[in-house]
């Protein structure tokens, strides 16, 4: 019955942040906004090192795999990006109620929000890199089929989950700070243990390695729309079910804690 | 009715030495049971708050005074809804507006009016409500043109000016501050005392912490002290 009663309290705590909208939509776009402020080309910059990066590696990988250079590229550079994308938001959510001490310490606002606004400004930080992604497509690859279209209720899908992923380990890391250096270097970690800078079928057999990787499933989603090829269903189960576990932990997490997490800071 | 009522309230406050503080010691605690037991490690626990009871209804200020460390900032923070984590219980009727830190928010990079609506959404506003009272904070902060400059080429006491107008246009029936608010120039502080004065009306409800016993007896019609977090009313004529 207790657990009931804080997955409510969570929950509870959700239904408030969404309806404080207005709060962490205006304030994670004032934050990219206000950072490039006194740079003439602003957040592009974003996009001109990630191009720089996906253009260098991609090539240079595609030697030391023996692969064609025009389907390595394409998928090198949507696997970056959107890894890119993931760990950015996993990493700030391990320091987020610390940025915001002085917020958290002054007012009642409901914890989810700092994790919508770090969202948001990361959403904001993606399209930027989006621009590489289709350049590249178009450019060294086939271009967009129809198929494209999925990508966009995946990144969505994606974006739910780790942004309830963030709550949970934004509520970890403020209650033991050592968490976050284990977050960190398990960032590192999976960015070589995914499929990213290496392409699936170079496992040859060794298919256990990917398809137990919740990583790969959540990249490939997004990833094979935006190659013209549907993403696989198992792939999609995953992500749901990875969704639904990740969401019962949240909402259980933060209505345990939520009590508790200014004391911590 | 806007009122305040706490009954029984105590405030724990854990403080966490490093080792608690690691996944890895507690991991290790709850695999060896409890086997080796040392209070030391699991940090201390201070009380900020012992078991106290006051209610405050409409029309009251209360000054709250006592030496650092007392529980003046605990008490605020309780009552604002920064800490929940007590026991006992505490019912509040009416919007809080806490005047504690009036810069929250706000960013030497932006500009006034893009700091009026940072502010603003800190406090819960709609960005369609904050429009409705951009001019009259242009209005009564007296910054005019300025407000499309950033907050970082404003003088100190423009940058108060604003944000002490900013957090005051927002109506609330409970407002907390710790110390008073003195912003400004001499002809600017006399607006300010006005409108803060327009603010604690007879409907509503002022908690003001400070050290000053001549603020709390000029602004004040209760006091409280806190002294080691237990709480006693002392009668105002008391204070000298």
């Amino acid at each position: 019955m207790k657990i009931l009663h804080y997955c409510h309290q969570g929950l509870d705590e959700y239904y408030r942040a969404i309806g404080l909208r207005d709060t962490w939509l205006y304030l994670g776009i004032q934050d990219i906004k206000l950072r490039y402020r006194r740079s003439i080309i602003g957040p592009w910059w974003v996009t001109i090192s990630t191009a720089i990066m996906i253009l260098a590696l991609g090539v240079l990988w595609s030697k030391i795999f023996v692969t064609d250079t025009k389907t390595y590229m394409p998928f090198f550079a949507v696997g970056y990006v959107i890894w890119t994308w993931i760990s950015a938001q996993i990493s700030d959510a391990t320091s987020v109620f610390l940025q915001f001490e002085n917020i958290i310490k002054q007012t009642n606002l409901p914890f989810p929000i700092y994790l919508f606004r770090l969202a948001i400004r990361n959403l904001i930080i993606l399209t930027h890199n989006f621009v590489v992604v289709i350049l590249v497509i178009f450019l060294v690859g086939q271009g967009l089929n129809e198929n494209f279209i999925y990508s966009i209720p995946a990144i969505l899908l994606l974006q739910i989950m780790l942004v309830m992923l963030c709550t949970c380990i934004a509520i970890f890391c403020s209650r033991y700070r050592d968490m976050g250096q284990v977050i960190m270097v398990i960032l590192q970690v999976a960015f070589f243990f995914s499929p990213i800078l290496w392409q699936p079928n170079s496992l040859k057999g060794h298919e256990e390695l990917i398809n137990f990787n919740p990583i790969f499933h959540w990249i490939e989603i997004i990833r094979q729309p935006l190659l013209g090829n549907l993403a696989s269903s198992d792939s999609w189960n995953y992500v749901l079910m990875n969704t639904f576990c990740i969401f019962l932990l949240t909402i259980y997490l933060l209505g345990k804690s939520k009590l508790k997490i200014a004391v911590w800071l | 009715m806007t009122s305040i009522l706490i009954k029984n309230l105590t405030l724990d406050f854990p403080i966490y030495s490093h080792h608690s503080r690691s996944f890895k010691s507690s991991v290790i605690n709850k695999v060896l049971g409890g086997l080796i037991e040392d209070k030391t490690k699991s940090g201390l626990l201070i009380k900020a708050l012992k078991n106290i009871s006051f209610d405050i209804f409409k029309g009251d200020r209360v000054g709250v005074i006592g030496h650092n460390g007392s529980g003046k900032t605990s008490l605020l923070r309780v009552i604002t809804g920064v800490y929940k984590n007590h026991s006992g219980s505490m019912q509040l009727t009416g919007s809080i507006a806490s005047l504690i830190d009036i810069t929250l928010g706000m960013d030497p990079e932006a500009t006034g009016y893009e700091n009026i609506r940072m502010r603003a959404v800190l406090m819960g506003m709609k960005l369609s409500d904050v429009k409705k009272i951009e001019n009259e904070i242009a209005e009564f902060s007296e910054l005019g043109e300025y407000l499309h400059f950033p907050l970082r080429s404003y003088s100190t006491g423009m940058q108060m000016r604003l944000s002490f107008a900013i957090s005051t246009t927002v109506k609330a029936q409970i407002l907390i501050m710790d110390e008073w608010l003195s912003v400004g120039d001499e002809q600017f502080q006399n607006k300010a005392e006005k409108r803060l004065g327009e603010l604690i009306t007879e409907e509503s409800i002022l908690i003001l912490a400070s050290h000053s016993k001549e603020l709390i007896k000029k602004t004040c019609n209760r006091v409280i002290k806190l002294e080691h977090g237990q709480l006693e009313e002392i009668s105002i004529d008391s204070l000298c």
